[in-house]
């Protein structure tokens, strides 16, 4: 297995391939099992047999490919969007010299902290054909809004806008270390700023863009927020709304995992071919090498007369995609039922939604677990993927291993999370590790799905630097572990950085796990919010929302006060 | 000293192996540059490689002064961070993250030196290579030679004896090229190091080396010392890689044999060489292009080692002339100084060298 | 068999305890009886009740809170749960034999697989707490906390009340896309008990042709129903409605016949870890007191039977027929999934 000499490092990979075999195998093993053990009048495990109804049922019904076709349109919409509009920004604040950087990047962000369900809340506020603020407000002026948002299109503007957060700092961390003499040579050659954009810059990036766009449609694919929220609404059924109510019926019948577990491994079919694409991008490893002993600090592009024209645009998408879905939230949290705004509507603004979250008498508790569950999934997500990144990338086990150990890693993000939850509620019943019913569990469960990701992008992050400057550490004669340490390390602070904020914030954010996973003693953020959303408290719903994206403002906002060695994000 | 023996290594997947390094044997010697000269693809980088350890071949066995690093007979494959030799690479591998001082002193930390020791250590090593007082400028500040004379300092900070540098001046504009070279040979000389060098430049190889190999996919076509490697090859190929060279076919006496001398036919006239083996099909005379005198007036037309023809083509190259003649089908290169000039149409007569040609026989295999 | 006993002596020993069982069992009752004031002490001594249901934290808070001005030494934890997720997290901790609940709240529709399972407790609720007998259901197994009415509800901006007569007013073309109605569809499966389930599917057919606004979840509607999204609202909850009106909403329920209701059942599962003081809680749920805080908070109370909510009186003041959903779990799990399967959104 490996091919110098090294049993340390062999050791090391074998702890660490059994750990991936564990997290990422159990959901699968129990989605199979569940695909054919269960039944409409069963759960999995409840008795023993192997049908294969579910398949057939699954793949007899018609609507079955309706509900392919809808999810494909609704991801590749959604990823176009939300990719796009990545690109342009982290381009912008990255790559270039344009003003008021701090404001926008803070501003691009601030979507991440409001959950997916109160953003398309937010949305449906705005633009519900009758009582909508933007509606309404154009029918003053005599202007008709002929689009609806209970629509296909709907949900993929409200997705892709929201993703375009999630991706930014991806996006960004890849774009940093472009080695700018590419750029420059660009420059010098005659080519404008448009032209180097399109000619140098984004075809480097491919390999890190892929990864994004690949991981980004999988999210779509199984994401159930806002197809579950507005699709209901606009009669629009994808894969993942599917699934989740059968899982999630309402009429007295018990969930369908059967039914669900046998779509749901169409998701991963789906999620496979989407990895081995990613894979054999990866095989053109050396062409994308962008780090290298010729410097690494990214020079900007002066965009000269391009400056204003940008500056509207960027503002004016800034405004449309964050700034109004926020007024409403803001709006929302202050009245105790919705009203459209208007002087008269000021009497009746009040902050009983604020002091309400304040006098939660569980909040403190809640806050702790949410920060207990989010930091344990940090540490477990990074480790286990900082490793996983280093032993695929470059290091003396055979290639063929290493590729085995990546595609397992990546495969969880086809996994949908509700399979995951009921995956990690029958396994620790019964598996003697005392974890079910406390935080810990939601962070394995929260690791499993996220480990994908920042795989993904610790990879795309090694590739970067180029091979040499782990080679000279050896030659040197510091070890694998000493060269981790002392080169590789330093080097990926950004990366690692990037991803320790992602995981933070996705581990707040995400829902459907903890719902399936939590107990009285173990409630987190998302959790109560969802409460909130059930019992139809608005306004606290909304408070909690603002909440969330002043105190997200202030973390970004934040390394802008630190002294320069100490940025952990750049601006 | 550096012994390498039937080291074999083959790249690619199962299925569509390809050899990159075949059977390959050579010694250097200690205090001596050895160089790998070869076209990309000749397997050069990838012998140095292994003698790195960076790269494991598939057999043979690699010694490193008294200790075996690599043995497929005997299991043994020392990790390159133990074979205690210093690299220089092509891109050089400066650290970017670090200080000039951080990348030198880099091979020195974590054995429990002094930092007064490792900081006394670092700036001899930078004086070495011309960079004294640099040790606190930001890698990414540096200009290309002087990232390599960095990597340099960096190579001989921990006193190995042996260094391996992969073309390494190849990222170099041509005047710095030549600087450096000179530097590189005194300071292999000033330290006695055992140097194992690696090019595509045979210009480079031939200012360098002690000794030099030429390889050609994966194996080693001819070893020898410089000058007898430019003058007197013994293969076709190094011939032609070693400089311009003439090939012109000719026909020979068929009892000719390797070492033997011979005279061979050529449209310019008739000369006598050595004879030598070739991979090529027909028999050619070699020689290279500036080991000949030019002859006026009148000579007897019978007179050995001379030829005739016309020009065909000048180019005027500043030091030389690069003058084409034709005769018949055939046309040879010469090169001429610039006072002699001929003109294109003139007939000129020339005489070959003593010694410098040498006559290209195909073999062929009894049946 | 001892040496010495024929096969018929042990046959007559047999007969002989046999009836000797049976006369004590007509004389004394097979089950014994636990008197109140043990279960309370044996719940005390337990010290907490865990319940899950879908109300409110907030205002389930305040309703402990009075409890525990009668039962001070029983801590109650809520904890929302969807009936849904709770009965399947139920079946699967009770299959890991760990069960972590002790009082439930069960919609009609879930009962039955838990009774196919065999996972609740039987209690003589009557004797020991004297809860009326209309409200121990399911062979004394569940009790009826409350019903919860589901009316036709209206925006008081758009419509008069006084205008409206009857639940076709809002299939009228007028009110094209100004009709809310909740996806799972409870209302409506409850009033196919009255309508019949032909006359039900059309109403939806009319509804869905009338580009009804669908929503999931009976609050999130009352919500819309007072931004303004919509004239009419079918599917929230007269309760909730109350509570905004108070608040200053648009919004009011209406008193046409037949009004929709559901029953409000609460479970103990076997192997419940406090159990006691599981029985407590639900018993003083199901006593006047109990009723009283609940509907001060909730606006919830029995709308049949012999103990009428303020606005169960009201109802039956103006002559208004209230529909309670069926009694068989089967039946209503049927018409549950016809009604949802015709509004098609939960697909």
């Amino acid at each position: 297995m490996v091919r110098a000499g090294r049993p340390v490092v062999s050791l090391l990979f074998i702890a660490v391939l059994g750990l991936t075999v564990y997290l990422v195998l159990v959901p699968l093993v129990v989605l199979i099992v569940a695909s054919v053990n269960a039944t409409g009048a069963h759960l999995p495990f409840e008795r023993p047999g192997i049908f294969i109804a579910n398949y057939l049922t699954v793949l007899r019904d018609g609507g079955t490919y309706r509900l392919l076709l809808n999810s494909t349109i609704f991801a590749v919409g959604s990823t176009v969007i939300g990719i796009g509009m990545a690109v342009f920004f982290a381009w912008l604040i990255e790559r270039t010299n344009i003003i008021m950087r701090r404001v926008l990047f803070v501003a691009v962000l601030v979507p991440m902290a409001i959950p997916n369900m109160i953003y398309a809340t937010s949305w449906l506020q705005l633009l519900d054909a009758h009582a909508g603020l933007v509606p309404v407000t154009l029918a003053k002026f005599g202007i008709p809004f002929p689009v609806s948002i209970l629509s296909l299109g709907g949900m993929i503007f409200i997705q892709g806008t929201a993703l375009a957060s999630n991706a930014y700092l991806l996006v960004a961390g890849a774009l940093r270390n472009v080695d700018p003499t590419l750029e420059e040579q660009s420059a010098i050659a005659g080519k404008g700023v448009w032209q180097t954009l399109c000619r140098v810059t984004l075809p480097i990036l491919r390999p890190a863009l892929f990864a994004v766009i690949v991981f980004f449609a999988m999210v779509c694919i199984e994401t159930f927020d806002v197809p579950g929220m507005v699709g209901l609404s606009a009669g629009v059924q994808v894969l993942s709304t599917r699934i989740y109510w059968l899982t999630h019926p309402e009429g007295g019948q018990l969930p369908d995992y059967g039914t669900a577990s046998a779509l749901a491994l169409l998701l991963v079919i789906i999620a496979l071919m989407l990895i081995t694409l990613y894979e054999a991008q990866l095989k053109r490893g050396r062409r994308y090498v962008t780090i290298t002993a010729r410097g690494y600090r990214p020079s900007r592009i002066k965009l000269g007369p391009l400056q204003l024209p940008l500056l509207v645009l960027a503002l004016g998408l800034l405004v449309i995609t964050v700034a109004l879905p926020l007024f409403m939230l803001v709006w929302r949290s202050l009245l105790r039922f919705y009203v459209y705004p208007s002087p008269a509507a000021f009497g009746r603004l009040s902050f009983s939604a604020y002091r309400a979250l304040v006098d939660e008498p569980t909040m403190i508790a809640v806050l702790r677990n949410t920060v207990l569950m989010s930091v344990a999934t940090v540490v477990v997500t990074l480790s286990l993927s900082a490793l996983v990144a280093w032993l695929t990338v470059r290091s003396p086990i055979t290639a063929s291993w290493r590729r085995r150990l990546r595609m397992l890693a990546l495969t969880p993000q086809g996994i949908p999370s509700v399979v995951i939850g009921i995956a990690f509620v029958l396994t620790y019943l019964r598996v003697p590790i005392p974890i079910y019913g406390t935080v810990w569990i939601i962070a394995l469960a929260l690791s499993t799905k996220f480990i994908a990701y920042t795989t993904a992008a610790l990879t795309a992050a090694h590739l970067q630097i180029a091979p040499e400057l782990e080679e000279a550490s050896l030659m040197a004669g510091a070890d694998e572990f000493a060269t981790y340490r002392r080169v590789l390390f330093p080097l990926l602070t950004p990366a690692l950085a990037n991803c320790v904020v992602w995981v933070l914030i996705q581990a707040i954010r995400e829902l459907v796990i903890a719902l399936m996973l939590y107990s009285p003693s173990s409630q987190v953020l998302s959790t109560q919010v969802w409460g909130l959303w059930q019992n139809g408290v608005m306004d606290q719903l909304c408070a909690l929302g603002v909440v969330s994206a002043l105190v997200l403002a202030g973390l970004l906002s934040l390394p802008a006060l630190l002294p320069r060695r100490w940025r952990w994000l750049p601006v | 000293m550096i012994v390498v023996s039937q080291v074999t290594k083959t790249l690619g997947e199962d299925g569509e192996r390809t050899a990159a390094i075949n059977d390959v044997s050579f010694t250097v010697e200690n205090g001596t540059i050895f160089t790998l000269l070869g076209p990309s693809g000749s397997g050069k980088t990838t012998m140095l490689r292994c003698v790195a350890g960076i790269e494991t071949p598939d057999r043979g066995e690699i010694a490193l002064g008294d200790t075996v690093v690599y043995s497929s007979a005997r299991q043994i494959n020392l990790p390159p961070n133990r074979r205690r030799i210093g690299m220089v690479f092509q891109s050089y591998a400066i650290w970017p993250h670090m200080t000039v001082a951080g990348n030198v002193a880099y091979p020195l930390v974590g054995r429990g030196l002094e930092r007064s020791v490792i900081a006394e250590r670092v700036e001899r090593a930078l004086t070495q290579v011309g960079l004294q007082g640099l040790a606190d400028r930001d890698a990414p500040n540096l200009s290309g030679g002087q990232q390599q004379r960095v990597a340099l300092a960096r190579a001989i900070v921990d006193e190995a004896d042996t260094l391996l540098l992969d073309e390494p001046l190849s990222n170099l504009d041509a005047k710095l090229r030549w600087q450096m070279r000179q530097e590189l040979v005194a300071l292999q000389e000033r330290l006695g190091l055992t140097v194992l060098y690696v090019t595509h430049d045979q210009e480079e190889a031939l200012a360098l080396s002690h000794r030099i190999a030429v390889m050609r996919d994966g194996q080693i076509v001819e070893a020898g010392e410089p000058l007898a490697l430019f003058e007197q090859p013994t293969s076709r190929y190094s011939a032609e890689f070693m400089g311009l060279a003439n090939f012109l076919p000719c026909s020979v006496a068929s009892d000719a044999r390797p070492g033997e001398r011979a005279a061979a036919q050529t449209a310019f006239g008739t000369f006598v060489g050595r004879v030598c083996a070739s991979e090529g099909q027909t028999p050619e005379l070699f020689f290279r292009p500036h080991r000949i005198t030019l002859l006026s007036g009148e000579f007897d037309a019978g007179t050995s080692d001379t030829g005739a023809g016309i020009v065909s083509a000048v180019s005027h190259l500043g030091e030389v002339n690069d003058v084409t003649i034709r005769s018949g089908e055939q046309s040879a290169r010469l090169r001429l100084r610039s006072s002699s000039i001929p003109r294109v149409g003139e007939s000129i007569r020339f005489r070959l060298e003593p010694g410098c040609a040498m006559i290209f026989v195909p073999q062929r295999v009894a049946v | 068999m001892a040496v010495g006993q024929t096969a018929s002596s042990l046959t007559r020993r047999r007969l002989v305890a046999g009836a000797a069982a049976g006369l004590t069992a007509a004389t004394f009752p097979r089950r014994a009886v636990a008197a109140a004031s043990d279960v309370v002490a044996a719940a005390k001594k337990e010290g907490k009740v865990v319940v899950w249901g879908t109300s409110d934290l907030t205002i389930v808070r305040r309703i402990v809170q009075s409890f525990n001005r009668t039962y001070p030494d029983i801590d109650v934890e809520y904890f929302r749960l969807e009936a849904g997720p709770a009965t399947e997290r139920l079946i699967t901790e009770h299959a890991a034999k760990q069960v972590n609940v002790d009082a439930l709240e069960t919609p009609v529709g879930y009962i039955e697989p838990l009774i196919q399972r065999d996972l609740l407790d039987r209690f003589t609720w009557r004797q020991t707490f004297n809860v009326g007998a209309d409200y121990v259901l399911y062979d004394r197994r569940v009790v009826q906390i409350w019903n919860v009415e589901i009316p036709l509800c209206c925006n008081t901006d758009k419509v008069k009340p006084s205008d409206v007569k009857s639940w076709d007013d809002v299939l009228d073309p007028r009110w094209k896309g100004q009709v809310l109605l909740e996806a799972r569809g409870q209302a409506l499966a409850t009033l196919a008990l009255k309508w019949g389930e032909a006359k039900t599917l059309d109403y939806i057919k009319r509804l869905k042709a009338n580009d009804a606004i669908i929503m999931l979840g009976g609050t999130p509607l009352a919500e819309a129903l007072a931004s303004g999204r919509a004239a009419f609202a079918i599917g929230t909850y007269a309760g909730k409605i109350d509570l905004m009106k108070q608040q200053g909403a648009p919004v009011d329920w209406l008193l046409i016949s037949p009004i929709p209701a559901t029953k409000y059942l609460m479970v103990v599962p076997k192997g419940a870890p406090h159990v006691n003081a599981a029985r407590v809680w639900i018993a003083w749920l199901a006593s006047p007191e109990g009723q009283a805080v609940v509907y001060e908070q909730l606006h919830y109370g029995f709308l049949v039977g012999n103990t009428l909510s303020p606005n169960g009186r009201k109802m039956r003041a103006a002559g208004v027929q209230v529909v309670v959903e069926a009694d068989d779990p089967a039946r209503e799990r049927a018409l549950l999934e016809l009604v949802s399967g015709a509004i098609g959104a939960l697909k």
